[in-house]
């Protein structure tokens, strides 16, 4: 199986392929570990904060998984690419970290944003914004912050998969992979929160068209 | 950023159709909140954590991750269900503990102090003098300044029926004189409209019954008899 070289970081895709880098870092090269953790770090990074919601957060739960994949990396076998297997460990760590009772605990006595009744998703106020262009009206800002109110408010299946799939880093494949769902139920997953987002901001007076 | 390998890249509008501003709206939200870089350093921190000692980096593990999550999330349910526990068991307390009344005596009558006494004390009967009153009166009089208790007054309870003589009414008095005569006289109806009617005894007389001979018909073996037309069997 050939293996993935993309390089993550933005530079030239370099000659050495991951499976290469795992078998120094299997043979216990810890700086080849170390050239996986920064091919890989956006991809694990985005997959933890499309799961938990805050950098800080995802900022653990990437830490968590690097160092759970170097202490398991004797047990991969290469049937699969390693980034697929690293996200797999990664979405297991943010999913526990979800489940956590101190987040349970955090998200129960923190005051509520809204009264939609789903659970908080707090990219709002959290996330850096980026550089915004020129001819974004200032109604084009007001509707995105109410997409982004509203994603929060989805189902986390649909949620997940919308945000998984918004990240720029993972492919369909990966995504289903992570999930444990089939590549078309994750398709229609994605398809599904446009949808219900499209007929809640309908709801909201937007135009549809 | 390589946006172009994301599935929504994929996702494109044929040429010449231009997508709806909400599905651009909504691509570019979900951008704007996953297309994030991770803090810097991240590599070091990881080979931090990697390369220190195992014994030290249990500890500090267990420092930065504070109590273990698997072991901490089963007891919170452990201590949500104390917590329900812990408030039925104290509404079940605060039911039996419910103030009892300080007294469960005969109910006695409360007389205000400076009402007109004259007509109950006319009343009362003698009574042997019992000394002080009992505690639970007392008590209740010092929580109640302004009433005092006061048991009523009754009467001695005498023979509803009158005085017991040894006479013997009615009709087994041999002299007749608590039997009723037919009234006579119009005054005397007058006087009694409601008297009973006239007792008249007729005498019973006794008539023989006689009974017919009984006949047994003889019994004949073979066929029964047909009954003729027109009659029941």
């Amino acid at each position: 199986m050939a293996e993935s070289t993309d390089c993550v970081t933005g530079t030239e895709p370099s000659a050495v392929t991951d499976l290469d880098l795992v078998r120094l870092a299997q043979a216990g090269d810890v700086e080849a570990f170390g050239e996986l953790v920064e091919r890989n770090r956006r991809a694990v990074f985005r997959a933890a904060l499309a799961c938990v919601g805050s950098p800080a957060e995802a900022d653990d739960v990437a830490q968590e998984a690097f160092v759970t994949a170097f202490l398991k990396i004797g047990t991969f076998r290469g049937d699969a690419q390693f980034r697929t297997w690293l996200l797999s460990i990664t979405w297991r760590k943010a999913i526990d970290r979800r489940k956590s009772a101190t987040r349970w605990l955090r998200l129960t006595f923190s005051p509520p944003r809204d009264d939609s009744g789903e659970d908080n998703f707090d990219y709002m106020d959290r996330i850096p914004s980026i550089g915004r262009s020129q001819e974004e009206s200032v109604v084009d800002d007001e509707l995105q912050q109410n997409v982004m109110r509203l994603i929060g408010t989805l189902p986390r299946k649909l949620r997940d998969a919308l945000l998984l799939a918004g990240t720029g880093e993972h492919t369909y494949e990966q995504i289903s992979k992570m999930l444990g769902a089939p590549l078309g139920t994750v398709k229609w997953r994605v398809s599904e929160a446009r949808r219900v987002l499209k007929k809640k901001l309908t709801a909201l007076g937007y135009a549809y068209e | 950023m390589n946006n172009d390998d994301s599935p929504f890249a994929s996702r494109r509008e044929p040429a010449g159709i231009p997508a709806s501003p909400i599905d651009l709206a909504i691509d570019r939200a979900v951008r704007k909140m996953m297309q994030v870089d991770p803090p810097a350093g991240l590599r070091r921190r990881v080979m931090a954590r990697i390369e220190s000692p195992p014994s030290t980096r249990r500890f500090m593990d267990s420092l930065r991750a504070g109590p273990p999550r698997r072991s901490f999330f089963v007891p919170a349910y452990g201590f949500a269900a104390a917590a329900l526990a812990i408030v039925i068991l104290g509404v079940w307390v605060a039911r039996n503990n419910r103030a009892v009344p300080a007294s469960v005596e005969a109910p006695t009558a409360i007389v205000a102090e400076k009402a007109p006494a004259a007509d109950t004390r006319i009343a009362r009967a003698p009574q042997p003098d019992a000394g002080p009153p009992p505690l639970a009166e007392r008590s209740v009089a010092r929580r109640r300044p302004g009433f005092r208790r006061e048991p009523i007054p009754m009467p001695p309870v005498a023979d509803i029926f009158g005085a017991r003589t040894d006479a013997i009414a009615a009709a087994a008095d041999p002299t007749g004189d608590a039997v009723w005569t037919t009234p006579t006289t119009p005054d005397v109806v007058e006087d009694n409209i409601a008297a009973p009617a006239p007792l008249v005894v007729s005498p019973v007389g006794v008539t023989p019954i006689a009974t017919p001979p009984i006949v047994i018909a003889p019994i004949v073996v073979g066929r029964p008899p047909t009954a003729p037309p027109g009659q029941p069997r």
